[in-house]
């Protein structure tokens, strides 16, 4: 499984994400989009466009690949617990 | 026997002599020499390729291994990761992340310049992080980590 956060900078919900992943010990990559355009182009295509962050991709073991949109605990746990 | 004779047998081994002497080595395996081949080393080599690039010598640095499958090399040093890769396609990239294993952050993205790529950045802003992953979107090109 491979977790993708794009973040800002100085958003709190973004750092609140961090620390549930890290919580489950669950291996993660952080795209700052306010200082890497490309990755906020990136962002923007896996996104459909919607800027708001944290924006987080989801690439299952199964090759599926999940997208949440914030900070929604409900989704990720619904998503990582059968694989936690 | 005559003297005809002496020469039509004469005449006739030295035929089979050179018959011999042409097909022969044909047949001969000729035992095959490996003889190490001079390989420049990563580094030369990107300072061959990329115009007027200079690693300092008392740069710490790692060769980057490459684990895309295709054509590409890199190095990084602990100020910059310096890449020859493939050119891109309009609206890809090629990022350079960092990673301690937990967790990974993006450097940046990589900028052409003297006809490869680089990324400059400062490695002590990031304590505990080692692992250098240069990516075009998600698939892994270059790896090296710093030990």
């Amino acid at each position: 499984m491979q977790i993708t956060i794009y973040s800002t900078s100085t958003c709190p919900y973004c750092k609140e994400l961090e620390n549930y992943l890290e919580e489950k010990n669950l291996a993660y990559t952080e795209k700052l989009v306010d200082v890497d355009e490309a990755a906020k182009t990136e962002m923007a295509g896996l996104s459909g466009g919607f800027m708001g962050v944290p924006f987080t991709l989801i690439v299952l073991d199964d090759g599926r690949r999940e997208t949440i949109v914030g900070f929604d605990k409900g989704k990720f746990n619904s998503l990582l617990n059968p694989q936690v | 026997m005559n003297t005809k004779k002496v020469v039509a047998i004469f005449v006739a081994l030295i035929i089979l002599v050179v018959v011999f002497l042409i097909i022969f080595p044909k047949f001969i395996k000729k035992p095959t020499t490996l003889l190490p081949t001079p390989t420049p080393s990563v580094e030369e080599q990107l300072e061959q390729r990329l115009n007027g690039l200079v690693i300092p010598d008392d740069a710490e640095k790692i060769d980057l291994k490459n684990v895309s499958g295709g054509e590409a090399m890199g190095i990084a040093t602990k100020s910059e990761v310096v890449a020859d890769l493939p050119d891109l396609s309009r609206g890809e990239s090629y990022q350079v992340l960092l990673s301690n294993g937990a967790k990974t952050v993006l450097l940046g993205t990589m900028k052409q310049a003297k006809g490869g790529w680089i990324l400059e950045y400062d490695l002590s802003k990031y304590p505990g992080y080692n692992q250098i992953i240069v990516v075009k979107g998600s698939q892994h090109i270059l790896e090296g980590t710093f030990h």
